[in-house]
């Protein structure tokens, strides 16, 4: 056991060392596994962002009874109220004027000035709907939804689940979508580390070849190896979540303020430490399955 | 230690090419022995064999009491850390130290990195590297590197050494220090075998008396067929370095023009092979020897032969 140690640590040192007279190759291994996770991360955040607007649509508003002028707060309580007592429905909530204005003011970001001119109460106050899950098809063939538009001060109803399912339909394709590109680009991810911890190791074989021929056995060389490979995919990981980290405080301000706008909602976020933790594990996974591919296919005694 | 019976091992698809072809023979503990023969004899086949870096097609092979051929792959490394092997082109990692380099052959044990340095330190002091411990084995001489090639081989204290061709690209003195420290290795127990055709190499072993084993297509032949091994002594004197560049003491017929263009060309009689190279016995008919391409007529110290 301890000579085991030993030896490991032997390898480790050893593999730093042999890391440090190569920096070439040092440099194009890490530098393949960065560019592999760099990818892998951009599918994954653009996933994820439109993850969060699919939930948020799917999960949100599902009717908009807009109101006309002449009602009053008072009215427009009293016609949420009787939308309140279905079972179907979660939560009526009441959009003044005011408030339907500063939501498009908010909504338009830096483009506000297309507002200039735009009294505060010319939109008109709504009430927003949401129902519980699973009943907007049955709301939009509900009598209750044509009784409504019949009411006195409501102006229009709009049953806005055809195109928010349309919407979350293209949304969870579009996620499915990323997720297959992630795959691909960890496949690739792995075929380029393989290639490179090749090269790797074929400016190698003499070292290897010399510890055979000093009695070192198949564990040991394939452990140096593997070390070498777990090093070179962690340094390429945090290579990758460094220019994710960039890239993201240079557009991804601009994406979220984009999304807002178009969608409502969303927002661009940078990965949270764990996740950071993770892509440097994954990574180190992908550095070690490189070099066991290439090891079973060129390192074999 | 070691022995081989009825060994034969081929090459080629069709096995077409002979390496080694029945071979047998048993190699004693303590032991010093010279495998010369010519290029494509099987020399590097048989210590490729006695390593267990190859497998013969026939015929078995035991090593320090295992028969290779029942010899599991995982076990072999472990084998192998009691055969030190030495080459020609020395097989050193040009970017480590001589110390590192050697310390590899220890690393692989799991040993304590103190007993590591020491060991390695002790092997390269023995080969008379002791101030050269930190030099980059790239930056080292031919003979040098040889010299860590050796002390990695020895490192261990293994039973066995096998060197192939180790003075193939060392001059005629550097191929001196390099016997004497075989020499050393050898009278400290630990067997050697050297495939050679470095004449200087067995005009040594000769003089001292080791064993030799000639090769020819594989197979063993009596060494006594090479007549110039007869009078080892005055060969060994002939190309001893004090005689290199010296020709003259060396005369030869001068109806072989071929020959005589071969002496002048090459001062280092290091190069030639031995079976360039023989002794002509008074009396000497020509046409009756066996090989004769070139006749020292005289050893180097002027007696006449």
């Amino acid at each position: 056991m301890i000579r085991t140690l030993r030896a490991g640590t032997y390898a480790v040192r050893r593999a730093i060392g042999g890391m440090a007279r190569r920096p070439l190759v040092l440099a194009l291994s890490v530098s393949a596994i960065g560019v592999a996770l760099l990818l892998g991360g951009v599918v994954f955040l653009g996933a994820r962002a439109v993850a969060n607007v699919s939930s948020s649509w799917g999960g949100g508003v599902h009717m908009v009874v807009y109101l006309g002028d002449d009602v009053n707060p008072e009215r427009a309580q009293a016609i949420a109220g009787a939308i309140e007592e279905l079972d179907a429905v979660e939560e009526v909530t009441y959009i003044s004027p005011a408030d339907a204005f500063a939501r498009l003011e908010q909504s338009l970001g830096g483009r506000r000035e297309l507002l200039e001119g735009v009294e505060h109460g010319a939109l008109p106050s709504s009430l927003e709907v949401s129902f519980a899950g699973g009943v907007r098809d049955v709301a939009g063939v509900s009598p209750f939804v044509d009784r409504l538009r019949k009411t006195p001060g409501v102006e229009d109803v709009e049953l806005v689940s055809d195109w928010v399912d349309r919407l979350v339909f293209l949304l969870r394709s579009l996620r499915a979508g990323a997720i297959g590109l992630a795959l691909l680009v960890s496949l690739a991810a792995i075929y380029l580390v393989s290639v490179t911890v090749r090269l790797a190791l074929h400016a190698r074989r003499d070292e290897i070849a010399i510890l055979r021929l000093v009695g070192a056995t198949e564990r040991y060389v394939k452990g140096h190896v593997l070390f070498d490979g777990l090093v070179q995919g962690a340094l390429g990981a945090g290579l990758a979540a460094g220019a994710l980290h960039l890239l993201h405080g240079w557009i991804g301000p601009d994406l979220s303020a984009t999304m807002s706008g178009i969608l409502g909602t969303g927002s661009f976020a940078f990965f949270v430490p764990r996740e950071i933790v993770a892509l440097v594990a994954l990574g180190a996974t992908l550095g070690v399955v490189g070099s066991w591919l290439a090891i079973e296919k060129h390192v074999d005694a | 230690m070691i022995a081989l019976e009825h060994v034969s091992r081929r090459y080629g698809r069709a096995g077409e090419i002979v390496a080694l072809d029945d071979v047998s023979l048993e190699i004693d503990e303590g032991e010093f022995v010279l495998l010369s023969g010519p290029s494509g004899a099987g020399k590097s086949t048989l210590l490729k064999l006695i390593f267990a870096a190859e497998r013969p097609e026939s015929g078995t092979i035991r090593v320090l009491g295992h028969d290779l051929a029942r010899l599991r792959g995982s076990s072999v490394p472990f084998l192998r850390r009691n055969i030190g092997v030495v080459f020609q082109n020395f097989r050193l990692l040009p970017g480590l130290s001589a110390l590192d380099n050697v310390a590899i052959a220890l690393e692989v044990r799991g040993l304590p990195r103190r007993v590591i340095r020491e060991r390695a330190a002790s092997a390269l002091g023995l080969v008379g590297l002791a101030r050269r411990l930190e030099a980059r084995a790239g930056w080292l001489s031919a003979g040098e590197q040889q010299r860590v090639a050796i002390a990695r081989a020895i490192a261990g204290e293994p039973a066995i050494l096998l060197a192939d061709e180790p003075t193939g690209n060392l001059d005629p003195r550097l191929t001196l220090d390099l016997l004497q420290i075989l020499f050393e290795v050898n009278r400290r127990g630990t067997t050697i075998i050297v495939a050679t055709h470095d004449l200087q190499v067995m005009a040594a072993g000769a003089r001292h008396g080791w064993r030799h084993l000639g090769l020819e297509t594989g197979r063993i032949v009596a060494p006594t067929r090479h007549q110039w091994l007869d009078d080892a002594e005055m060969v060994a004197a002939a190309v001893a370095p004090h005689d290199l560049g010296s020709v003259p003491p060396i005369a030869h017929d001068p109806s072989h023009s071929a020959d005589h263009a071969i002496f002048a060309d090459q001062p280092s009689l290091h190069d030639l092979m031995p079976e360039q190279l023989a002794l002509a016995p008074s009396g000497y008919d020509e046409s009756a020897a066996e090989i004769v391409p070139l006749h020292v007529v005289r050893s180097a110290n002027g007696r006449p032969s």
